[in-house]
This record gives C-alpha cells, sequence and structure tokens, in this order.
C-alpha cells in the first residue's frame, strides 16, 4: 500500500538526493568507529549514568528496607512503580510498533528510524522490567514466576493476567534484542570493514557472526527479519493488551474497563511514537544526519502520534461516558473521584497534554517544527506518565467502601526510583548511540536505490 | 457489470419483492416480531455505506493505490446511504416493542440519556451526519486512486472522527441498550469492526463476482484484502477480550449479557460468527497467494458477510424473550437487501455511463 504521506510536503524527499552508497556507509559508520566521542555525548552521558546511579541507591535502600520506604500502604498498595511499569513498556512497545509494524505496511520512512526505535525499545524494556522486581517486596524470589518443577509444589497462578504478564515480558524483550540483532547485522559487518583499529575490526567482527553479504545470507536474513516482523507485531498488541488485563481483571472501581487492551495500546502508539520523535530529532542534530532523518521522517511519525492521539481521546470518551452511562455506582463514584477529586489536576492536564495539544498537529507547519515536534512529544510523554499515575492510584484510592478509602503520597524514593530509570533508559541509549549504528544502513541503502529509480 | 447488470437488478428486485411479501405477511400477524426482525435487517445493511465512506475518508489521508480498483464500488457503496440509514424507522416507530427502557423502572440511573425523544434526536443527528459525509464522499474532488485535494484533507479527518463517534453511540443506543443495564466499552469498537467488515466484503465480494482486476492491479485486491484481514482480526481482538474480560470479573450486572447468547439455541450463530468471520479469513487471507485469486477471495467475503448476519442476530435476538421466527428474519433481509442491491447496482451502471466507451469502469473519473 503506497503512502501519500507526504503530499503536502513535496519537497522533502525520504533521503536527500546527494546521498550515495558510500557516503551513507561513512556517515554512519563513522560515528561509531569515532575515537573520541564529541562532548555533547559525554554530557548526555555523564547526567544519565548519575542519575542511573541514584537508581542503584534507590534499590539499595529499598531491598534494604523494603517496599515501606515507597508512599504505598494499603488501600493503595500499587503506587508509582506499577504505573511506571505500564508507562515504561508503553515506550518500549511504542519501539516495536514503529519497526516491526510498519516493516509490515512497506512504509519508506521506517528504514531510518527503525534503529533509533528499536535502541529506545531496549532501552525502555529493562526500566520495565525492574519495577515489579522492585515491586515483589522479596526481588530474590522472582524466580517462583517461571513454572519450574519443584518439591514445594509451588506452581503460579495459570488463571492470572499478573502471571500471563510475566510470561508475555519475558518472550517480549528476548524476542526484541534476537529482532534487533538480526536487523543490525549487516550493519555490523559494515563497521567491521570500514574500522581500522585491530580491536575494532575483531569486536566488530565477533558481532558481525561472519557476514560476507552472499546473496544467500542476505536471502537468509531477510527471510528470517520478515518473519520476525510478522511475530512481534502481534506480539506487541499481546504484551500491552495483557498489561490492560492486569488491571481489567481486577474488581477495582476504574480498573474494570473492558477497553482496557486496545486502550493501553493507544497510549503504547502515542507515547512511543512521541519518544522516538524526541530522539531522533537529537540524534539527528547531535550526529549531523539532517540528509537521512528529513522532514519526511517527522512528518510521518507526527501523523502516526495524532492518529494515537485520536484514538486515545476515543478511549477517553469511554472512560468517561462508561462509568456515567452505566449502573455501577462504585464505579461512579470513583470516576467523579478521579475527575473532580485529588487527583483532578493530573486528571485534566494529562487529557490536555495527551489530547488537546497534539490536535496541533493536523497543521501542517506545526508537523514541520521540529521545535513544536519536540514540545508537543515531551507532553505527551508527561501526560501518559501522569495517566498511568491517575488510574493506578485513584482507582484503589476510591475502592467500594468508603470507610475503606485512603490517600496516596510518593516518598523521596518513589521519585528517586522513576528519575533513576530516566537514568537507566537514557544510559542504555547512549551507550547504543556510541557502539552501534544508530541508523539502518543496510535498509537506507535500498531506500536510495528505490529513490533513484524513481 | 454491464452485461450483469440487468439480470442482478431484475434478481434484486424479486427477493425485494419477496421479502416485501413476507414483512407484510409477518407485521399483520405480528408486528412486534416483525419489528425484532427489521431492527436485525436494518443493522446488517447500514453496514455497506458505513464502510464505504470510511474506507473513502481513511484513503483520502492516507492514500493508496488500490483505491484505482475499489473506488466505483467503495461510491456505489455509500449511494445506499440514504436507504440504509432511513431503513431505521420502520423498527423505531415501534420503539416500546424493542428496548426495555421506555418503560423503565424507577432506579434505571441512564434514562438521562435512553429516553424516547433524546434516542430520536440522536437518530435524527446520525442520519444526517452520515448522509453530509456520503455527499462528502460521492461529490468531493476525487479523481482515481488519488485522494481528495490536501486543502480539503482536514474535513476528512474531521468526518473520519464524526463518523467514529456516531456509529458508536449508534451502537449503544439501538444494540447495547436492549438490555439497558449493561455496559461494555469494548462494544462499540467491536460493533464497529463489525459493520466495516460487513461493507468491506461487499465490496470485495462484488469486484470478485465481477470485475476481477488483472496485471498490476491485482495488487490492489492484495491490498484490499489485507484490509479486510486486519480489520477481521481486530472485530475477534476486541470481542475476545471483552468476553475474557466480563467472563473472568463474573459481575451481576455484565455476565448475564453472555449467559444469554452462550445458550445452545445460539451456539451456531456463534460458531458461524467466529467461524466465517475470524477463523476462516484469518487462516486463509494470511497467505500472500489466496489475496490474489479471485475465486478465494470471493468465497471468504460471502463467508465473512454470512457471519455478519449471524452476528448481528446474535447481538440482537437473544434479548427478547421471544424472538422473531427464522422465516421472518430472512424476509426482511431479503427485503432491505434486495432494495439495497437494486440501488447498489443501479448506482454502479450509472457511474458505468460515465465512462468512456470501452474503458473499464476502473479507470473512469469520479467525483
Amino acid at each position: 500500500m503506497a503512502m501519500t504521506l507526504t503530499s503536502e510536503l513535496p519537497a522533502a524527499p525520504v533521503v536527500a538526493p546527494d546521498v550515495t552508497l558510500a557516503s551513507l556507509s561513512e556517515q554512519v559508520s563513522g560515528r561509531v568507529l569515532m575515537d573520541r566521542a564529541p562532548l555533547w555525548w559525554w554530557a548526555g552521558f555523564g547526567f544519565s549514568f548519575t542519575l542511573f546511579t541514584l537508581l542503584v541507591i534507590q534499590m539499595a535502600w529499598l531491598f534494604v528496607n523494603g517496599i515501606g520506604v515507597w508512599g504505598v500502604e494499603i488501600p493503595v498498595a500499587w503506587g508509582l512503580a506499577i504505573a511506571e511499569y505500564v508507562w515504561w513498556i508503553a515506550l518500549a512497545s511504542g519501539g516495536t510498533i514503529v519497526s516491526a509494524l510498519f516493516f509490515l505496511t512497506r512504509s519508506p520512512w521506517r528504514s531510518a528510524t527503525n534503529r533509533i526505535a528499536e535502541s529506545m525499545l531496549l532501552s525502555a524494556a529493562p526500566c520495565a522490567g525492574l519495577m515489579p522486581i522492585m515491586h515483589l517486596g522479596r526481588p530474590g524470589l522472582f524466580y517462583w514466576l517461571f513454572p519450574y518443577s519443584t518439591v514445594m509444589g509451588v506452581w503460579p497462578q495459570a488463571r492470572s493476567p499478573l502471571w500471563w504478564d510475566f510470561i508475555c515480558l519475558i518472550y517480549y524483550i528476548l524476542m526484541s534484542i534476537m529482532y534487533y540483532y538480526t536487523g543490525i547485522l549487516p550493519d555490523l559487518a559494515t563497521v567491521r570493514d570500514l574500522a581500522r583499529s585491530r580491536f575494532k575490526q575483531i569486536f566488530y567482527g565477533v558481532l558481525a557472526l561472519g557476514w560476507r553479504g552472499s546473496s544467500e545470507q542476505w536471502r537468509n536474513q531477510r527471510t528470517v527479519y520478515a518473519i520476525m516482523s510478522a511475530i512481534m507485531a502481534p506480539m506487541v498488541i499481546s504484551v500491552h493488551s495483557v498489561v490492560g488485563l492486569d488491571f481489567a481483571g481486577g474488581l477495582t472501581p476504574g480498573w474494570h474497563d473492558t477497553q482496557f487492551p486496545p486502550y493501553f495500546f493507544f497510549g503504547a502508539v502515542i507515547s512511543g511514537t512521541a519518544v522516538i520523535i524526541m530522539l531522533t530529532i537529537v540524534v539527528r542534530w547531535g550526529y549531523g544526519l539532517q540528509d537521512v532523518l528529513t522532514a519526511y521522517h517527522f512528518n510521518a511519525m507526527a501523523k502516526i502520534m495524532l492518529v494515537g492521539s485520536v484514538m486515545l481521546a476515543y478511549a477517553y470518551v469511554w472512560e468517561a461516558f462508561g462509568p456515567i452511562y452505566g449502573s455501577d455506582v462504585a464505579q461512579k463514584t470513583e470516576f467523579f473521584q478521579r475527575a473532580f477529586g485529588f487527583t483532578a489536576p493530573a486528571f485534566w492536564s494529562e487529557k490536555i497534554l495527551t489530547v488537546v495539544i497534539p490536535q496541533l498537529l493536523w497543521l501542517p507547519a506545526v508537523r514541520r517544527s521540529r521545535t513544536l515536534l519536540f514540545l508537543i512529544s515531551g507532553g505527551i510523554i508527561v501526560g501518559m506518565w501522569q495517566e498511568r499515575f491517575v488510574f493506578t492510584t485513584s482507582s484503589l484510592e476510591h475502592n467500594y467502601m468508603p470507610s475503606y478509602w485512603g490517600r496516596y503520597y510518593p516518598t523521596f524514593w518513589d521519585w528517586a526510583c522513576l528519575a533513576g530509570t530516566i537514568g537507566l533508559f537514557l544510559t542504555l541509549f547512549f551507550l547504543f548511540l556510541r557502539f552501534a549504528p544508530i541508523v539502518s544502513i543496510a535498509e537506507m541503502r535500498e531506500v536510495i536505490e528505490e529513490e533513484r529509480s524513481k | 457489470m454491464r452485461r450483469n447488470a440487468n439480470w442482478i437488478e431484475l434478481t434484486a428486485a424479486a427477493f425485494c419483492m419477496i421479502g416485501a411479501v413476507g414483512c407484510v405477511i409477518g407485521a399483520t400477524s405480528d408486528s412486534t416480531a416483525f419489528l425484532r426482525a427489521w431492527l436485525c435487517s436494518y443493522l446488517f445493511w447500514l453496514g455497506l455505506p458505513l464502510a464505504g465512506v470510511t474506507l473513502v475518508l481513511v484513503h483520502d489521508l492516507s492514500g493508496g493505490d488500490w483505491m484505482a480498483t475499489a473506488r466505483p464500488v467503495l461510491d456505489a457503496a455509500t449511494a445506499t446511504m440514504p436507504l440504509a440509514s432511513l431503513a431505521g424507522i420502520p423498527a423505531f416507530v415501534g420503539l416500546n416493542s424493542l428496548y426495555a427502557w421506555t418503560h423503565p423502572p424507577p432506579d434505571l440511573g441512564n434514562a438521562f440519556y435512553l429516553n424516547p425523544s433524546d434516542f430520536f434526536l440522536r437518530y435524527g443527528t446520525y442520519v444526517a451526519l452520515w448522509n453530509l459525509l456520503a455527499a462528502f464522499v460521492l461529490w468531493g474532488p476525487r479523481r482515481g486512486n488519488s485522494p481528495i485535494r490536501s486543502g480539503l484533507s482536514w474535513i476528512s479527518g474531521v468526518g473520519l472522527i464524526a463518523l467514529g463517534f456516531s456509529a458508536s453511540f449508534a451502537a449503544i443506543d439501538w444494540i447495547m441498550s436492549l438490555e439497558p443495564t449493561f455496559w461494555s466499552s469494548a462494544f462499540t469498537y467491536a460493533q464497529g469492526a463489525s459493520w466495516f467488515n460487513t461493507g468491506m466484503a461487499a465490496v470485495l465480494l462484488t469486484i470478485a463476482l465481477f470485475e476481477w482486476p488483472s496485471g498490476e492491479r491485482r495488487q490492489h485486491m492484495s491490498d484490499l484484502s489485507k484490509i479486510l484481514l486486519a480489520t477481521t482480526i481486530f472485530w475477534a481482538y476486541v470481542e475476545f477480550i471483552q468476553f475474557l474480560i466480563i467472563w473472568e470479573e463474573n459481575l451481576r450486572l455484565e455476565i448475564p449479557w453472555y449467559l444469554k447468547r452462550l445458550h445452545p439455541v445460539w451456539r451456531p450463530a456463534i460458531y458461524v460468527s467466529a467461524g466465517l468471520g475470524f477463523i476462516i479469513p484469518f487462516c486463509v487471507l494470511l497467505w500472500a497467494p489466496s489475496k490474489r485469486n479471485r475465486a478465494v477471495v470471493g468465497t471468504v467475503c460471502a463467508g465473512v458477510l454470512v457471519s455478519r448476519l449471524a452476528n448481528t442476530w446474535l447481538q440482537v435476538k437473544p434479548e427478547f424473550t421471544e424472538p422473531p421466527p427464522f422465516w421472518l428474519d430472512v424476509a426482511t433481509v431479503l427485503a432491505l437487501g434486495g432494495a439495497m442491491v437494486l440501488l447498489f447496482a443501479s448506482f454502479l451502471r450509472w457511474a458505468h455511463r460515465l465512462a468512456p466507451a470501452e474503458a473499464p469502469i476502473w479507470t473512469a473519473d469520479h467525483g
């Protein structure tokens, strides 16, 4: 299906006309092979690593003292950590959507951005995975979630969405690693061939697994990559649906909503794309990849984000209409508390950031402005965090019995956990940026050939 | 198509007449049963124009070469909107016989929404909006496989949003409110997908029966089949998710909705709806060569249409303690369906007349 995403931008090519196969390889590989990283990279990495050390300290404090150091307390047993688990897995899922789903639709804009998306996904997934483990209370026993045969006769509850979630997350992370590696294999060989130092030749040579670029190798690689894309696309939908079931499967008012699985997926589309846009803007500026990451890509991603925003608005309407129309008094009470009670500022600002402001993306001028795109994307990410926070805590705060109601206040260690995982995410991304080609050279070569043949 | 047009129209007229006779007999012998059967027929056939409008508006925003093949049939589907949307009137004149909320218990909390005056106001709004959008689809400046001028594409975007919300509220008004205490937000997604699949299957079946494209244009059928495959998967996904959550929670206000439908009487409808509406399209259309095979695409689409009819009956009929007899269901489907197909085929023939001599209809300019 040919897309006409840029019919209003006839002057925006998928790749600049003066980019050649050789210049592309040198431009992208050169960033990996340079002897000294640029100052901005060190500044970014240093800041990220500092935040990451805060996570390590927070985890040490948590494991010594228990999860009481967080603000969670009955009735609000799920606090920021679970909200942020959903937030991080949504960001990661956005990476898979851009990379796998749009591979299947043969969207040309995806070739230059898929590596950024996959790197983002691999940086965000560990942040998501850490959250439930930290939240277990006895994290050393997390392996009990595996359905292994033990003399204790203790088996995970296979009817629980929480266990489905564990299995989904494990498979998702493993598949994502393999998917990334399958895609990057030819590029690692390119870096190996362009490397001058012996150490780098060996390092990237080992990683390239003896890739020589024979027609058979290419055929096999493309076949495996296509099959993995076909698996990853439905997998990311199922992973996020199961995250939605974690909540919808509970009887808690506000969580019990049959639209949660697709609703969570819409959140993944918009927040994941927003992160990719922000990272792409930084990468483009930092590595001078203006010829490869053009207005075409930003326009296309902005439209995806706009579609995600509209889908989210659709879900928000039912989020409000359902409790008002429905017959469950507890659902109605919880919704009014959420929208007009203690969490009202977060509730309404979240709607503004994720639905109202993104409607500016209808205007081509906004989609062309990277500054505005960066700001709107940042607002969406903040708004999606608020959304996860509000529905996780507000529902537990306003359970069936008013006598059982309580309030959740995050502590310093809750915020340290958030800042620390942001640090972990950025640290990993900066490492990807420094040591792996951040644009798919192999796929961009195909794009260049296609553009030339037009 | 030109050769076949006359006999299609004659056959459609004949079916319409036979169905109309059945409707008259049904309405005079048991007016309540007729109203209930007519509601099912109305809900089924409405999918044809709704899908036509939806796909053209989506194409305005996304583009796609497949429109070169689909445009005339989508236009014909859209042209049935006035008849399809107004066909609800015969059912809704007997609102009291259809909906329990017309004589509500005092504690019904959603009477602010479910009351006759607001119901008719919303129905009028849907009819007006959908026909306006249909007019925009038929008369907007589009040519061949090109989307609408980019300066007007915002109308398509806004129209698509309005269509999505209005169809969802219509699904609540006409189907979900048959059980006024039941609420499921995923229901709106599922019914929207079901309507789209009805229309999409009808459009593809028409192309498969009468004007299967040749050469490079066979790729268009592959693309259109992919769209149908994606939306059948989406329909199955939301239906299953809704069932899983309601079954898992087993709540007093929700589970009766499924218990009624899981009664052995309705099992065949479940099997047909899931089997022909998802399992067979999924297994067959996932295989790339099948999407280019005329017989395969035509057969799968015919199956999807049957499944959507079964699904409509499954949504509506279990809510009534005395569902209409099967012959009356068939009669109402034939009466309205015959009129719809007659209009659909006449529009296609009219579009043929606009085409240059000897040029296939698919190359004609529309809009």
